[in-house]
């Protein structure tokens, strides 16, 4: 797929409260809220949108619509869009796409999940599985190892043998996985949107109840319910109305699936995808104009898919954070919190803030413009702006299901970014950056459509 | 949405059989079969696609990427999408305007379905279903009708009350959907893809089991295993491939969503969408360059969403082929078969054959593409070409999937249509137009990427 096309930003991003799944809310209404808060943040009405992505992997087909005519049925082109774990930011790549091509000035990807309990399992049980081949290929790379067996729930098994192969080809140990979770966790205490608030130590995280050899209960994310949304707009459009004081570039981002190695090299690494985010990575940055292997030192900040801390730590090495091996060094270091080279995960991650599949990746990118424009209060990752360079340092996104798809994102603030009042926090009355709270119906009132039905909108449950 | 840029080309084009949903074959091997017989009809390898997008409703994520994985493990864009009925030509939908916009020389468009037997049920018993709102909707138009309470499941019913609206309205009768029916049925009876080819005349049609008030068993489509698969390319991937002599112009391609009227009007018909599709009809002929309302004239085949033929009756109104009103007429007439204005569903419909959901709209797709290459054999619409201007005819699909979404296509032979040299006929070695064959490995190997794997494609089953 070529690169070429118009800039894009995101002008509006909206998130709700990622919450253990209790079925208390419906995903209507959780996608209502989240894009509602996106609209509100940008300025605009339903009816400055062209069309819409919607990504959600449990549910009926044209949940997506029901989610959206309450805002709105304005006729627009919309699509359900589903990528397992990367699905929220597939929903962004659709949307990005349409207004880097020209086809629409400004488009919504909006992302959510009503999720079971407990570990994933297939949903329809009277077909084989897609999965099935990755994890038959998962366990024959497992046999592969010197520690022997290992046990445990499918998904996490074959991130912690990722970890495993790590380990035996570089070092590192399960402290280092300690380390990240209780980094994350310790962000998450700063998150008002995210699923736990605990803080927990690396004592603690060793403590708790083993999952695998490798993981604890600590070191894994959760499942969630929750929703987020983000709006895509052309230059165009961000000057029309006036979001230069928030608009936030998606520099770069690109899609990868999965390559032959993920099957056949029988290596643990590469069957949870770590060969798919490195091709991804390397295609972001050179999109954004990097020569191979460079740009990651003008990165500040990082929302990365910790769905096990073993992931986040194959992750570093994968998105060229650090050279091949050291990734444990990295944590060592410090290079991934607050005081370090990078921040990473400054929202808590997956493993701090829950993993609605749908919602996930659009999450991330919420996080990252936030930080970017500077309003992420108590997450607001230090010195993105001692630069030269009055744009900053990039934040990088990274998502992955696998299946697969990754999805990687480059995010700046544009040249002509310039911090003014009134904006999105003005609209929506705090900054919700770091503050979480519900809507009203006075909210959805001032972005809906003139073109809306009051019957569905008397459905909603604010 | 803006419509402008490239032109853009099917192709390639492949479909399996249409079955009984018997679960003997698995949504990867049908989409693996369509999908290596588009790439052989177009005469290139899976190593030429730069995205694809794969609809489907039932099924975990990612089974777009299970099934495509056995052609190759190029890294591509893999986005699963669905939209209900209408998730095949959301599909090609996103394929198109890829290509359209430029980001891509060629991309796939693959759709496939695994269904369960009987009427449509929700497989997400723990939460409300999208449509419970428009069963609202039509419960409350079904009291604004006058033929009092009626019965059956809830998809024939609601589009047996859109028919009955029609009738009290404008003087048609149930002897009308039967002669649709059996239109259909006859039609079918030339195509080897088609679930059923019984050819029930109209007595045999009235004469079978009532489902509603209005609608008997031989009027319903019924639930069924297939797929389906359209490749779309640029003029210029056209040219260097020499695709001359197959390529058809998507001239014209829209898609709505709907408007307040489905869910206030109390109108049975706006409940199934008719002003969703003449709100696509319209835009798609606009989008072609003709004044609001005319260029039906120039339609010479259509393939349209008769999953009753209710629909089929109203939707001749809503696509504009004849005015409000005179459905029945044209049914009388015989203008929708041939020797008659248009021929409509000349592949025997969704009623004769059968409905996967993720697959259908490529179907009709498929289909309108061989009626304008003129490959359709005794599926022929006749005198397509009979006109001065030597690109003929245009190929009308409409596709409509309730929650909901309408695609409508407007294709046609491009003016260097030049049926010259060898062809996907001479590839696949028999004319898959009217032929229905399997593949076999040999065919698979034809089209496979370079990077392909052998863990993958040994549990391919051909």
């Amino acid at each position: 797929m070529s690169a070429r096309g118009r800039r894009t930003f995101i002008v509006g991003v909206g998130h709700t409260a990622f919450t253990k799944p209790r079925g208390e809310k419906n995903v209507e209404d959780m996608g209502l809220e989240a894009a509602t808060k996106a609209l509100l943040d940008a300025g605009i009405t339903y009816d400055a949108i062209e069309a819409a992505y919607v990504g959600y992997c449990y549910g009926e087909s044209t949940t997506g619509q029901r989610a959206l005519y309450a805002l709105g049925l304005t006729g627009i082109p919309i699509l359900n869009v589903n990528n397992n774990c990367s699905t929220g930011s597939t929903a962004l790549f659709g949307a990005n796409n349409m207004v880097k091509a020209g086809l629409v000035e400004c488009a919504m990807a909006l992302g959510f999940e009503q999720m079971a309990s407990g570990s994933l399992k297939s949903h329809w049980p009277d077909r084989p599985s897609p999965s099935l081949i990755i994890g038959a290929a998962s366990a024959e790379a497992e046999e592969g190892l010197p520690s022997g067996d290992n046990f445990g729930p499918v998904a996490p098994r074959m991130f912690a043998n990722a970890a495993q192969e790590y380990f035996d080809k570089h070092g590192g140990s399960v402290e280092h996985l300690a380390k990240i979770a209780a980094k994350n966790h310790k962000h998450s205490v700063n998150s008002p949107y995210a699923q736990f608030h605990d803080g927990w130590s690396v004592e603690q995280v060793l403590g708790a109840p083993r999952v695998t050899k490798q993981l604890t209960k600590f070191m894994c994310a959760p499942t969630s319910d929750g929703a987020a949304c983000c709006i895509v707009a052309s230059e165009g459009f961000v000057h029309a109305h006036g979001l230069e004081n928030q608009a936030i570039e998606i520099v770069s981002q690109a899609m990868t699936t999965d390559d032959p190695t993920t099957f056949e090299s029988k290596s643990p690494m590469s069957v949870v995808g770590y060969n798919m985010t490195k091709a991804c990575a390397d295609k972001v940055f050179a999109q954004a104009g990097f020569k191979p292997g460079e740009g990651r030192d003008q990165v500040g900040v990082v929302e990365l898919h910790d769905c096990f801390a073993a992931n986040e730590l194959i992750t570093y090495e994968a998105l060229g954070l650090c050279a091949t091996g050291e990734a444990h060094r990295l944590v060592e270091l410090g290079d991934n919190t607050y005081g370090g080279k990078y921040v990473i995960n400054p929202s808590g991650g997956l493993e701090g803030k829950g993993h609605p599949l749908g919602a996930t990746g659009l999450g991330m990118h919420f996080y990252i413009a936030m930080q970017l424009r500077g309003w992420a209060g108590p997450m607001q990752a230090p010195g993105l702006f001692d630069a030269p360079d009055r744009r900053g340092k990039y934040g990088l996104v990274q998502n992955i299901g696998l299946g697969g798809a990754v999805v990687c994102s480059l995010l700046r603030r544009p040249d002509f970014f310039q911090a003014s009042r009134p904006d999105g926090r003005d609209r929506l009355g705090y900054n919700h950056a770091h503050e979480c709270r519900a809507v009203a119906a006075e909210d959805v009132d001032k972005v809906k459509s003139a073109k809306h039905s009051p019957s569905i909108l008397g459905l909603a449950k604010l | 949405m803006s419509s402008y840029g490239r032109r853009t080309f099917i192709i390639g084009a492949g479909c399996t059989a249409f079955i009984k949903p018997r679960r003997q074959r698995h949504v990867e091997d049908m989409g693996l079969e369509a999908a290596t017989k588009a790439l052989l009809d177009a005469g290139i390898t899976y190593d030429a696609v730069e995205a694809a997008y794969v609809g489907y409703c039932y099924g975990d994520s990612t089974s777009g990427q299970r099934a495509l994985y056995s052609l190759g493990l190029t890294g591509i864009p893999v986005t699963n999408v669905n939209n209900n009925c209408s998730t095949g030509s959301t599909a090609l939908y996103q394929a198109n305007t890829l290509v359209k916009a430029g980001a891509a020389e060629c991309a796939l468009a693959l759709g496939f379905e695994q269904m369960a037997p009987g009427s449509l049920t929700s497989h997400w018993p723990d939460r409300p279903a999208p449509g419970a709102l428009l069963n609202d909707a039509a419960r409350v138009a079904e009291d604004g009708l006058g033929a009092g309470e009626n019965f059956g499941p809830y998809a024939p019913r609601m589009f047996a009350n859109a028919a009955q609206e029609h009738m009290e309205r404008y003087g048609s009768d149930v002897g009308h959907l039967a002669k649709i029916a059996s239109k259909n049925h006859r039609h079918s009876v030339n195509n080897p893809y088609s679930q059923f080819r019984d050819g029930w005349s109209v007595e045999q049609v009235l004469g079978a089991p009532q489902v509603t008030k209005q609608l008997t068993r031989y009027m319903c489509s019924p639930t069924s295993d297939g797929a389906a698969c359209c490749i779309v390319a640029s003029e210029l991937f056209v040219r260097a491939h020499h695709l001359e002599n197959q390529a058809i112009e998507i001239v014209a391609q829209a898609m709505t969503t709907d408007d307040p009227s489905t869910f206030e009007s109390g109108s049975a018909m706006n409940v199934c969408g008719y002003n969703m599709t003449r709100a696509c009809a319209a835009k798609t002929f606009a989008q072609a360059g003709f004044a609001p309302d005319e260029g039906r004239d120039q339609v010479g085949v259509v393939e349209l969403h008769d999953c009753f033929s209710a629909n089929e009756l109203i939707t001749y109104e809503a696509l504009g082929l004849c005015a409000p009103g005179e459905a029945h007429k044209m049914v009388d007439r015989g203008d929708n078969t041939y020797g008659g204005k248009y021929v409509i569903n000349p592949s025997g419909g969704l009623e004769a054959k059968g409905h996967p959901l993720g697959a259908t709209g490529l179907g009709m797709h498929f289909y309108i593409a061989m009626q304008l290459r003129e490959w359709a054999g005794p599926m022929q619409a006749p005198g397509l070409f009979d006109t001065p201007d030597k690109r003929g005819k245009f190929g009308l699909v409409q596709n409509i999937g309730l929650g909901g979404a309408v695609v409508c296509s407007l294709l046609r032979r491009p003016e260097f249509f030049e049926p010259a040299g060898p062809d996907g006929r001479d590839r696949l070695g028999y004319n898959h137009a009217f032929e229905c064959r399997r593949v076999t490995m040999e065919d698979v190997n034809k089209v496979k990427s370079r990077k392909s794997s052998p863990y993958v494609l040994q549990a391919a089953r051909l």
